[in-house]
């Protein structure tokens, strides 16, 4: 967009934003063999376009329209227990933040492995595919930087290869 | 069902998405056509240009088929490109928080009720999110049959301590992927102190473009892809809190219980600690210059659409379900004017429109009163485009944008952020070319009819005939070919080419040759064409003219354009011009030769 170009000269340089995405399936114990399971997704699809077809015909009906009750129902003011009782129900006591991945001298790396990972949302323990075995990828901030090509830089955990991007070669 | 490609599939195949990056498509950077199986590796590089706009972008999985269930368990993260706002001294010095909205459908014993393929016998104790449950996970209503929490960064109802008087800025995230989220800020306890019973949300940014001012808002409303920054300040007394409240309105019946409307716990403690706001004049010069409508050279319009057929229903654009033969064609340097539109045969339904690697400024939302639904300046009453990446569609509603294609030629989509629909085929590639090389047209007139040393494939296309019916190229253009491109039913110079082709139909025939014709016309006047009399060979329509550019016969206006295809779809001969061209004869010669090698090897073909 030629219409970034004039406003935002602040970013002094290019960025270069490596990623490197490693897929794995974390293999589980087989639940139902490859017929069973193959019959299963196909009954989920087949209820799925059900559901689709249903909820047309019940707009047909008229029985879609917004909830009433949700319209005029207001938030309402907590007794003290009621109070401890949502304190209760909060999984922090304070505010997580994802992880942070900071570029340095205007190149950011990061790993991003793909797997099923046990977590806990509230109090139910869930097994779902993930970044890095969290709920929530790594928050990427990216900061222009300088001229940082050749500076070796430390990724001990990355399996990311330098080169092959040179900042000037086609974006400029 | 065999053809699988538009449902819920692949869940262990991945990819990865810069949602809202201006960043090529192509290669290995922001390009969700790479396809990442299982016990596989790939590199990406995405080089942000130096200019880019600072904000807050996000990054998700994206393979068609399994981004709903991708995202949906959480593989979504923020990407934050620092500066601009940042620089701005009042937001400089406040706590900057990154909340990604999550709302996570799993799947687990408690969900038998609601899910039917949870026969006696499964055992779940943890939670899914899997294939043969996907009609638990992602469907109408499902997010709320299953009553799960909604999550910031993973959390079930985090904790805000806030110093009286002090400012946040939250940079809000909705990775959400099928129900809006509308948090508003409400005051919940009972202490007395005098402190508002709601707070303000000073939103600065949406999907990470700056506002270029401060608009202050008593409730947001969040689609799937959506990002709002905003400073929140809390009121001057200690001793009060609020929760951040989801204020959706469902339908059909459905009765969301207060608890799981409750997004985040804010509670104002401590010393005072004051801070100010920033003025409209602090954060203005952020705001992307607007788009002069005077600029705009090509158009484009979108209707996403829920559709039944046979026992259920298509995801579709434009009435088509995602066709991974087909783009919409743009070229590099255009203005665009878009208009888009949500229009379903199932009952309303709203779709988050979003591109890829372009953001767009919204100059109109029209509700289906016609009433401007954007933000105006509360001074003169002016309507405030506004840039975004992500806009939702209501039922009936026009959404109008422009947008720019300066740098990045490729291949992407669009698509509805309601990322099941996505995964089910409510999803077009849309590629960008290069202009072509100085182009018949530069002169136009002027150009002679060309037999090309090197035959071309033909771009593709599904248009609509006389009746209405899609007719595809890959269908169509199996035999030698004879396509031209007429401005419409009223143009005479177009109805005295067609009738020359008409009077030689026979001896094309003969060769083996079939003629087609497109035109700007829409369905409806493909018939008036000849004066409405018989026309021996199929007329297509484009009024949209994207074929038209397509194929190059397009500048300022559609031209006229004749090219002689072979039984493989190949380009040997074409002429572009303002004038249509009416040597049939020598058309007639060119045709034959090039049909003479298919005919031989037709017959050969034959032969056991
Ligand atoms: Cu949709």
């Amino acid at each position: 967009m030629k219409t970034c170009h004039t406003v935002l000269r602040y970013c002094a340089t290019a960025l270069l934003l490596p990623l490197s995405m490693a897929a794995q399936d974390n293999p589980q114990p087989p639940v139902m063999d490859a017929t069973a399971h193959r019959q299963a997704v196909e009954g989920a699809r087949k209820r799925l376009q059900n559901a689709w077809r249903e909820f047309g015909e019940r707009n047909a009906r008229g029985e879609m329209a917004p909830d009433i009750f949700s319209l005029r129902v207001q938030p309402k003011i907590l007794t003290t227990g009621e109070m401890e009782g949502l304190m209760k129900q909060a999984q922090a006591a304070t505010f997580p933040e994802p992880d942070v991945v900071r570029s340095v001298n205007g190149k950011l790396n990061v790993t991003l492995n793909v797997f099923k990972a046990r977590n806990q949302i509230g109090s139910d323990p869930v097994y779902l595919r993930s970044y890095n075995g969290k709920l929530v990828g790594p928050t990427l901030r990216c900061r222009p930087g300088g001229h940082s090509l050749h500076h070796g830089e430390q990724q001990p955990r990355s399996r990311t290869r330098h080169g092959g991007c040179d900042e000037h070669a086609a974006w400029v | 069902m065999a053809d699988v490609m538009n449902t819920l599939h692949g869940f262990n195949t991945t990819n990865l998405h810069t949602h809202g990056l201006h960043v090529s498509p192509s290669g290995i950077s922001d390009n969700v056509l790479l396809e990442i199986p299982p016990r596989s590796e790939q590199k990406y590089e995405i080089v942000i240009p130096k200019d880019h706009p600072a904000g807050t972008f996000w990054y998700h999985a994206h393979k068609h088929g399994s981004t709903a269930a991708n995202v949906g368990s959480g593989m979504s993260g923020a990407l934050i490109i620092e500066g601009g706002l940042d620089t701005v001294p009042e937001i400089a010095r406040v706590p900057d928080r990154v909340m990604v909205l999550q709302q996570i459908p799993y799947v687990n014993n408690a969900s038998k009720p609601v899910c039917p393929a949870i026969s006696k016998d499964t055992n779940l104790t943890v939670g899914v999110i899997e294939a043969e449950y996907a009609d638990c996970s992602f469907g109408p209503r499902t997010w709320d049959k299953l009553g799960r929490y909604t999550t910031i960064n993973g959390v079930k109802l985090p904790v805000i301590r806030m110093q009286p008087g002090s400012v946040e800025r939250w940079r809000l995230i909705d990775s959400a992927i099928r129900e809006v989220i509308q948090p508003e800020l409400v005051r919940v306890d009972h202490s007395g102190q005098s402190a508002p019973s709601k707070l303000n949300f000073h939103e600065i940014a949406v999907d990470g473009l700056a506002l270029g001012r401060v608009a202050t808002r008593s409730k947001l409303e969040l689609w799937p892809g959506y990002r709002s920054d905003v400073l929140i300040q809390a009121p001057p007394v200690s001793g009060v809190q609020y929760v951040l409240r989801d204020a959706r309105v469902p339908g059909g019946g459905v009765i969301i219980p207060e608890e799981r409307r409750y997004l985040a716990v804010v509670i104002v403690e401590g010393p005072p600690n004051p801070m100010p706001l920033p003025t409209d004049d602090a954060v203005r010069r952020f705001r992307l210059p607007s788009i002069d409508p005077k600029r705009v050279t090509a158009r484009q319009s979108a209707a996403y659409g829920i559709i039944p057929k046979g026992d259920g229903v298509v995801f579709t654009i434009d009435r088509q379900p995602l066709d991974f033969d087909e783009a919409r064609q743009n070229t590099l340097g255009e203005v665009q004017e878009w208009t888009v539109i949500s229009r379903n045969n199932v009952g309303p339904v709203s779709h988050p429109f979003h591109i890829h690697v372009n953001p767009f400024e919204i100059f109109s939302i029209l509700d289906e009163q016609s009433v401007e639904q954007l933000d105006r300046d509360p001074k003169t009453g002016a309507v405030l485009p506004v840039w975004r990446d992500t806009i939702i569609l209501n039922e009936g509603w026009k959404v109008s944008f422009r947008t720019e294609y300066t740098d990045f030629d490729g291949v992407f989509v669009q698509h509805c952020h309601i990322l099941d629909h996505e995964d089910e085929g409510m999803m077009e590639l849309v590629e960008i070319s290069k202009p072509p090389a100085p182009m018949p047209m530069a002169d136009a007139g002027a150009m002679e009819p060309k037999r090309l040393g090197s035959p071309y494939p033909a771009p593709a296309w599904s248009l609509p005939d006389a009746t209405g019916k899609v007719q595809k190229s890959a269908d169509l253009l199996t035999r030698p070919t004879v396509l031209f491109f007429y401005e419409g039913f009223a143009c005479l110079r177009c109805n005295e080419q067609m009738t020359a082709l008409v009077e030689k139909a026979e001896a094309f025939r003969k060769q083996g040759v079939q003629v087609i014709g497109i035109s700007t016309d829409s369905v409806a006047d493909l018939g008036k064409a000849l004066d409405g009399s018989a026309c021996p060979f199929p007329l297509l329509a484009d009024p949209e003219k994207r074929v038209f550019r397509s194929y190059g016969c397009y500048a300022d206006g559609p031209l006229h354009g004749l090219f002689v295809l072979d039984a493989t779809g190949r380009v040997h001969w074409q002429n572009v011009s303002m004038t249509p061209y009416l040597d049939v004869d020598a058309l007639l010669r060119e045709a034959g030769q090039v049909a003479a090698p298919a005919r031989s090897g037709a017959v050969a073909s034959r032969q056991p």
